[in-house]
This record gives structure tokens, C-alpha cells and sequence, in this order.
């Protein structure tokens, strides 16, 4: 019986001690989870956002095209303005990768 | 999700930008006499349809059927780039043409005119086929005119069929009711907002140059053009009366004009800006193709005009001032 009090404590303190190390690693995959969304998010929504803006630039280049082919490397320069929004997105995304 | 009129508005402003810049116009109502007039006209975009109008016999009737078929060949163009709704809208914005023809067509009968001088005051656009006018130029009383037109006159057509069958006698009775069915049927096609908010301005102006006009006589509300904002039947009453003033301080310069002529002129003015501001704050939706008709009409009259100024040496001072008032 002595020897259970001597074990006892011995047990619970190891027990603790992995619980911390499992909560600890817990924390760690809920960030590593976080970030990862995060990341997506950041990738994902610049790249709708640049959908919904090249939709309207896009028609609107091509009727101007449509009549005067000319200016057709203006227009791309337009067109083409949106994809900022992409390499912020790209941008936030490897920062928190 | 996608709005057509992105697209449309694009090729619109494109045509908006062939159309001749002040520099030009002046230049043309500079130029010493008919022959440099061609000459600068013949440098500018509308060369492709001057044709037999710079031949040397060639006189004012080649260069009218020059400008109708560089002004035809421009609606025509308009109306194949729209599909769809904003074709309907389109369509709906010719009508002014339609109506504009039909109230010349009108005129041309009730004073007698020959067929020949009726054509030569018609506008080539609108929806209504250019056949179908000339046939209605021929006509010899009104009623025959509106018989012509209620089958291929469209819209208008039919609204000045049942002027005539309701008892509309006078020239002005006629032209309201044609005014009345022209507002009617663009208000039901058009969607837009800030167009539709165009158009109740253009009503609000229609009334009070209307109400002026009625002053003197008995006020009736029959010939109250319902559909706008500023100018209710009553303030058309009162108006028509002989009260000056209305709310709005652009309006009210209408009613401050010393006659009817001025007036009118305003009105002009007034809707240009309208109209200019409804091309801007409309990007997607039919106030550009509005502005752009609007423009090239300004357009192409002032070149008539020029031309006819030319031809008949009328002095500069003169010329500068008709100009002023296209």
C-alpha cells in the first residue's frame, strides 16, 4: 500500500504531463488548420473577386473590339487589371502556408 | 449575372466616338462656300455615304439622301448589335423617331403638302419600314393616313388609328395623342431606372411647353401627358392658365422664356443634359444607346443645316445662330 502512495503520484504527474503534449499538439493541427483555410480563403476569394470584375470588363472589351480591333491591346490591359486580386490572394496565401 | 448591355454600351461608345467632334462642325460652318464644305465633310467618317453628293451637278436633295443613309445605316447598325431585352429597349427608344415621322407625316396632310416635300422632312430611322411612309406621305386626308399606318405603323401606327377613330380633329389634339401613346409604350418597355427617370423629365418638359401653348384657351386636362414627376395635372391646369411658376428651377426656366420658340429652345438644352447625364450614370443600361441617338440626330441635322447654308450663301452670323438652336 505504501508503495501505491509512492506510485500514485508518479502516475499522475505523468499523466499530466501527456496530456499537456497532447493538448499542446491539438493547439498546433487547429492552427496548422486555421492557417491552412485561411490560405484558401485568401486564394479563393481573390480569385472570385477577379471573376465578378473581369465579367463586365470582358464584355465590354469585346463590343469595343468588335468595332474597332484596333484596340485590342488596350482593352487586353484592362481585361487584365483584375488579376492583381489573384496575386494579393497568391500573396496572403504562401504568407500563410 | 452577366448584364448584355455591357457589351452593347462598349460598341455604343465606340459610335459615339465616330460621331463628328465640335472642331469638325465648326470647320464645316466655316468653309467659304458649298464646294469646301463637301470637301470637309468628304474627310470625315460619313465619306462612305456621301456618294453622288459630291458629283459636280449633285445639289441638296443628294446630299440629304447622303445624310439619311449615313443616319439609316447608324440605327440599322444600333439595332443589330441588340439582342434580347435590350433589344425590346432599343426598339423603344426608335419610337421617338416613329412618332417624330408620323407627326410630320400629319402635318405635311393637313396643310396640303406634296408627297416629295412630306419625304424630305421624314427621319430615316425608327421601326416603322421606309415603304410604309412613303405610301402614308401619299396619303390625301388624315384619315386615310392613319388607315395606311394602323397596319404597318407599328406601335404609333396604331395609337394615331385610334386618335382618328376617337374624334382627334386638330393638329394639336393629334399630336398629343400620339405624344400620350409614344410616353405610354416606352414607359412600358423600358426598365432601366435612370432611363425611365430620363423620360419622365422629357414629360414634365412636354407638359409644360403643352401647357404654354394652351394659354389663351379653354384648359383641358386631355391634353395632360401622364408619366411624369415634377409636373402634375393640377400645376398642368394652373400652368395652362396662366400661373409661372413650377418647383423645379430647371423647369421654371421654361416657363421664363419670353415665347414659345425660346422655350422650346431651353426645353432642348435641358434634355441634352438629361441626356448626357443618363449616358454617364447608366453603364449598364440603355441610357448610353439614348445618348448616342440623341447626339448623332444633332448630328446629322446640323450638317443638313450647314449644307443648306452653304448652298444658299447664307451669311455666317445667320448660320451660327440656327446652329445654335439644333
Amino acid at each position: 500500500m505504501k508503495n501505491l502512495f509512492k506510485v500514485l503520484p508518479i502516475l499522475l504527474l505523468a499523466s499530466v504531463a501527456f496530456a499537456q503534449d497532447a493538448a499542446a499538439s491539438a493547439t498546433d493541427a487547429t492552427a496548422v488548420g486555421l492557417r491552412a483555410i485561411g490560405a484558401g480563403l485568401a486564394l479563393g476569394l481573390g480569385a472570385v473577386g477577379t471573376g465578378l470584375a473581369q465579367g463586365p470588363i470582358g464584355a465590354a472589351a469585346a463590343g469595343v473590339v468588335a468595332e474597332r480591333p484596333e484596340k485590342f491591346g488596350q482593352m487586353l490591359i484592362w481585361f487584365v487589371l483584375p488579376e492583381t486580386l489573384v496575386i494579393f490572394g497568391f500573396v496572403g496565401f504562401f504568407l500563410l502556408r | 449575372m452577366t448584364n448584355a448591355y455591357g457589351y452593347i454600351n462598349g460598341r455604343v461608345r465606340m459610335l459615339r466616338a465616330d460621331l463628328l467632334p465640335g472642331r469638325v462642325i465648326e470647320d464645316a460652318a466655316n468653309a467659304a462656300n458649298y464646294a469646301e464644305y463637301l470637301r470637309s465633310v468628304s474627310e470625315t467618317p460619313l465619306r462612305e455615304d456621301l456618294g453622288e453628293a459630291t458629283a459636280q451637278e449633285a445639289g441638296l436633295a443628294e446630299l440629304d439622301a447622303a445624310l439619311s443613309h449615313n443616319y439609316l445605316r447608324s440605327v440599322q447598325h444600333l439595332r443589330s448589335i441588340a439582342v434580347g431585352q435590350p433589344a425590346r429597349e432599343v426598339e423603344a427608344l426608335l419610337l421617338r423617331y416613329d412618332v417624330l415621322n408620323i407627326k410630320t407625316l400629319v402635318r405635311g396632310v393637313l396643310a396640303g403638302r406634296s408627297s416629295e416635300e412630306i419625304l424630305a422632312g421624314l427621319v430615316p430611322a425608327g421601326t416603322i419600314p421606309w415603304p410604309v411612309l412613303q405610301a402614308a406621305a401619299s396619303a390625301t386626308d388624315v384619315a386615310s393616313l392613319a388607315q395606311t399606318l394602323a397596319v404597318a405603323g407599328g406601335k404609333i401606327g396604331g395609337v394615331l388609328r385610334a386618335a382618328v377613330s376617337g374624334g382627334a380633329g386638330s393638329l394639336l389634339d393629334l399630336e398629343v395623342a400620339l405624344d400620350q401613346g409614344y410616353y405610354r409604350a416606352v414607359l412600358a418597355s423600358v426598365r432601366g431606372v435612370n432611363v425611365r427617370r430620363y423620360f419622365t423629365r422629357e414629360i414634365d418638359v412636354r407638359n409644360l411647353l403643352i401647357a404654354r401653348q394652351l394659354r389663351g384657351t379653354a384648359a383641358t386636362n386631355r391634353y395632360f401627358i401622364p408619366g411624369g414627376r415634377e409636373v402634375s395635372e393640377s400645376d398642368f391646369l394652373r400652368i395652362a392658365g396662366g400661373d409661372n411658376t413650377v418647383g423645379d428651377p430647371q423647369l421654371q426656366a421654361i416657363l421664363e422664356a419670353p415665347d414659345l420658340a425660346s422655350a422650346e429652345f431651353v426645353a432642348r438644352r435641358l434634355l441634352d443634359e438629361a441626356s448626357r447625364n443618363v449616358a454617364m450614370s447608366d453603364a449598364l443600361g440603355a441610357g448610353v444607346v439614348l445618348d448616342y441617338l440623341r447626339r448623332k440626330e444633332q448630328e446629322i441635322a446640323k450638317l443638313r443645316l450647314i449644307g443648306r447654308g452653304k448652298y444658299y450663301n447664307l451669311p455666317a452670323d445667320e448660320l451660327r445662330k440656327e446652329l445654335a438652336d439644333v
